[in-house]
């Protein structure tokens, strides 16, 4: 990485949260990946030998947040970085941190998925920022995404509180050219001190829930200072109050409109200063409110105009002119401000008028030769007579819930399978029911729930898809690997001795590309009774080579399609010349074994 | 000046480090970049796209519709699915060899290439249509497919960016083994573009 200050330089938001922790001089940064969030551990990761500080891709976002507090109550500055699930996971200690507080700056970057594009809620992080009393900044600009973060350990120890920084998907996987700042070499002499503020007990609550709120008033007071918000001066009688990724959108739309009002653009949506919006709001007659996801910036002007007995007119989401699904762009900012304002809509000259012709869709699919794909036709052969409810988890593995493997009947959350199949079983009782669920969510979330299974005489079957990595979010190592986040060799969890050792006494692994072991494997587990667990295990064809590849012999195939039908593999695919096999063919040869006519056949190098 | 593309096509074919190649070129340029892409579930397999924004000054990482210079397409069908995006006058780049989804490949698609193909012919821009696949392949690896499609963006996206500018900062996001087959597959891209 560039380490000079003031060069000019290309970065993802994500990348730019990172150097803007490693600029505050961080000592420790832990995460747990998810996507829109994983590029700032990725990034911090790599940096961390050179800049001489710890990173790590913790077990789960409860782990990470409670280790960098444990590192902030030192007095050294500690980020964890995590989706918006993440931070539902992690909860319970955010909740309590807050009435705790910290001594070295602590700053939670939460990415935020509108859309949402690779998540399970579009939830709005800012309102959990309300909920737990913690301030929020919103980066608008990669550049502004470095420079919070930055800042925001500096807020955090003010206010002793930690600190959210919250991009959005369009921040935090957005390119930006960023002007670095001075790095900072981060401190070695910090130590606990031991004092009773530590503990936290109903009698220190009660006494530190009035700090909280006194540490609002703190908080608004610094960001009427804050170079993040700031008031641009403009013409008309109504004004706009926009934050983060949508102040770039309102700054186009206007331009498109050709229309000039004062615009407050808001890097601190909680708490939001008072004062610097009431002084736009008193000189305007209308204000509209531009932001993302839930009205939260919206519903603390409003409560401002009611205290303050001001008369205007506030457009927002309440009066249902702006949008609170998706993500914004700059045609929905656009057609926002005329529905309000009465516009006759106008759009640029596209290149087409006409209707673009019916497009098929293109949803995500497992890989060419994915391993997952192999244990999904192994269980459902294995499955057929009895039809198992299949309980799936978050992962690579949730796209097997399409045809044809259609191999997931429930999605819920991480570890939710094993638990909500065992609930299934419950009232089901003379119904298989099968969880599956990958290495990475395993360890993350599904012992407890194993352990539950045995401890419960239930009787459920869990498939461990053993990939031996975190794949959906772009490949990170967890325990099971065998590698630290930094590189480095790391104890490898033995998933079976941990299965053995919650209780389960039926276990077995697997390589699923065997697929007639993997089928007989998976007669055994079903017709155990009591839990049982099947590891598959077989590296993400994304992450390795297999030096082979296949094709159909033209003359035996029969042309009954049972390799497309039955298996759903995008390297078979039907062409004007029957059935055949594409170049991106990965090689795991279990469309072979389910050929009945022995037609595919491996091309000898 | 601003200039606007977008570049579309199917998770795992490459146009993260096409649009990568294109930003750090307009970075080189000493522009304002804006550009964001398609991250996470859709990369496996599901349809990508990316923005690219540069010029004096610009906001939003995501192109208006309407108001993209150029569109390059990967894949035919991802094409024809952004093409709202292209402006009038502006130029669309499209790889001829298509990604069939499951929905096509069982016959549950009524998606009509020659009548798509007729479509992208009826609009205002130009379009430049050829298979870029098999140049790839010739090249040495259909994985280059990517640096073909620079190649011919380098000599007809009508940008600011010179294409031995586009060409060297390709080739410095490459492994160095690779760098031959990217090397011919973008001349050929160029070859076949002008
Ligand atoms: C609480 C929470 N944290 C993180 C994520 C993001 N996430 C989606 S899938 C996944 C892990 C997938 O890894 P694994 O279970 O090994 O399955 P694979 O993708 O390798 O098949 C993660 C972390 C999430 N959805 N929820
Ligand atoms: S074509 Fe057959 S061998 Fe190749 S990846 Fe697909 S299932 Fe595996
Ligand atoms: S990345 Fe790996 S786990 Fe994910 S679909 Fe592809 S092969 Fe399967």
């Amino acid at each position: 990485m560039e380490e000079t200050a003031g060069t000019r330089v290309l970065m993802m938001g994500n990348e730019a949260i990172a150097r803007g922790a490693v600029e505050a001089g961080i000592s420790v940064a832990a995460s747990y990946p998810g996507t829109p969030s994983s590029e700032i551990m990725a990034t911090l990761a790599g940096w961390a030998k050179k800049f001489g500080y710890h990173a790590e891709w913790s077990v789960n976002e409860k782990v990470a947040m409670e280790t960098a507090a444990g590192a902030a109550y030192t007095g050294a500055r500690a980020i964890v970085s995590l989706k918006q699930m993440g931070l539902n996971v992690a909860s319970d200690a955010v909740m309590s941190l807050a009435y705790i507080g910290v001594e070295g700056g602590m700053v939670i970057a939460v990415a935020d998925d509108p859309g949402p594009h690779s998540s399970q809620t579009e939830q709005d992080s800012r309102y959990f920022a309300t909920f737990a009393k913690l301030p929020v900044l919103e980066p608008s600009s990669a550049q502004e995404a470095k420079d919070m973060t930055r800042w925001a350990f500096e807020l955090s120890e003010a206010l002793h509180l930690p600190v959210i920084v919250r991009p959005t998907t369009r921040s935090s996987h957005s390119h930006g050219d960023v002007v670095l700042g001075e790095i900072t070499k981060p401190k070695k002499n910090f130590g606990f001190i031991k004092d009773p503020k530590w503990c936290i007990l109903p009698s220190l609550s009660a006494k530190n829930h009035v700090l909280l709120e006194n540490r609002q008033e703190e908080a608004k007071k610094i960001f009427l200072e804050s170079s993040f918000n700031w008031i641009e001066k403009g013409e008309t009688d109504w004004a706009v109050v926009t934050s983060g990724v949508s102040y770039n959108y309102v700054k186009e739309a206007l331009e498109l409109l050709d229309m000039n009002p004062t615009i407050l653009k808001v890097g601190t949506p909680y708490p939001l200063p008072d004062e610097m919006a009431l002084n736009v709001m008193k000189e305007a007659k209308r204000i509209i409110v531009i932001e993302e996801q839930e009205p939260v910036i919206e519903d603390q002007i409003t409560r401002l105009a009611w205290k303050n007995k001001l008369n205007i007119d506030i457009n927002g989401k309440w009066t249902g002119e702006v949008s609170r699904f998706g993500e914004f762009n700059v045609e929905r900012v656009k057609s926002f401000f005329e529905t309000i304002l009465g516009l006759t809509p106008k759009q640029p000259e596209a290149a087409s008028k006409a209707q673009a012709p019916a497009i098929p869709g293109r949803p995500p699919i497992l890989c060419a030769g994915c391993s997952h794909r192999a244990a999904f036709y192994a269980f459902k052969e294995a499955g057929k007579k009895n039809e198992p409810v299949y309980c799936g988890d978050i992962g690579c593995y949730t796209l097997g819930y399409a045809p044809p493997l259609n191999a997931q009947d429930t999605c819920l959350c991480m570890g939710g399978g094993i638990t909500l199949a065992y609930g299934l079983s419950l009232i089901e009782k003379d119904r298989p029911h099968i969880a599956y669920i990958g290495d990475s969510t395993f360890l993350h979330a599904g012992m407890t729930g194993v352990l539950n299974l045995v401890y419960n005489k239930a009787n459920v079957t869990v498939v461990i898809l053993d990939n031996q990595t975190t794949a959906m979010t772009g490949f990170q190592p967890h325990p099971g690997v065998g590698l630290s986040a930094t590189g480095d060799p790391a104890p490898q969890a033995d998933l079976e001795k941990i299965v053995r050792a919650l209780g389960v006494e039926h276990v077995e692994t697997v390589n699923p590309n065997d697929l007639q072991a993997t089928i007989e494997a998976a007669h055994r587990a079903l017709d155990y009774s009591g839990p049982s667990v099947v590891i598959t295990r077989a590296p993400c064809v994304n992450r390795i080579k297999i030096d082979k590849s296949f094709f159909i012999d033209k003359d035996e195939c029969s042309e009954c399609e049972i390799c497309i039908e039955d298996l759903g593999c995008p390297s078979i695919i039907k062409s004007a010349d029957g059935v055949v096999i594409s170049d991106t063919c990965a090689g795991c040869g279990i469309c072979v074994t389910i050929c009945p006519t022995e037609a595919i056949k491996e091309v000898s190098k | 000046m601003k200039y606007s593309l977008v570049l579309t096509g199917v998770g795992g074919q490459g146009t993260i480090l096409a649009s990568r190649a294109i930003s750090l070129a307009a970075m080189e340029k000493g522009y304002m970049i804006r550009s964001t892409e398609t991250l996470g579930m859709a990369q496996r397999g599901g349809s990508v796209i990316s923005h690219i924004r540069f010029g004096d000054e610009v906001y939003s990482p995501i192109v208006p519709s309407g108001q993209a210079d150029a569109l390059l397409g990967f894949d035919l069908i991802e094409a024809v699915r952004w093409v709202s995006l292209l402006k009038k006058g502006g130029v669309a780049l499209i790889n001829k060899a298509l990604v069939p989804p499951y929905e096509v490949l069982i016959g549950e698609s009524n998606f009509n290439e020659d009548e798509a193909k007729q479509f992208l012919d009826s609009m205002k821009a130009d379009n430049i249509i050829f298979d870029m696949t098999s140049l790839a392949v010739e090249a040495g690896n259909y994985r280059a497919t990517n640096a073909v499609l620079l190649g011919a963006f380098s000599v007809k996206g009508r940008s600011p960016l010179e294409p031995e500018l586009i060409k060297k900062v390709m080739l410095e996001l490459i492994p160095e083994k690779l760098a031959e087959v990217n090397e011919k597959a973008f001349e050929l891209g160029q070859k076949a573009a002008s």
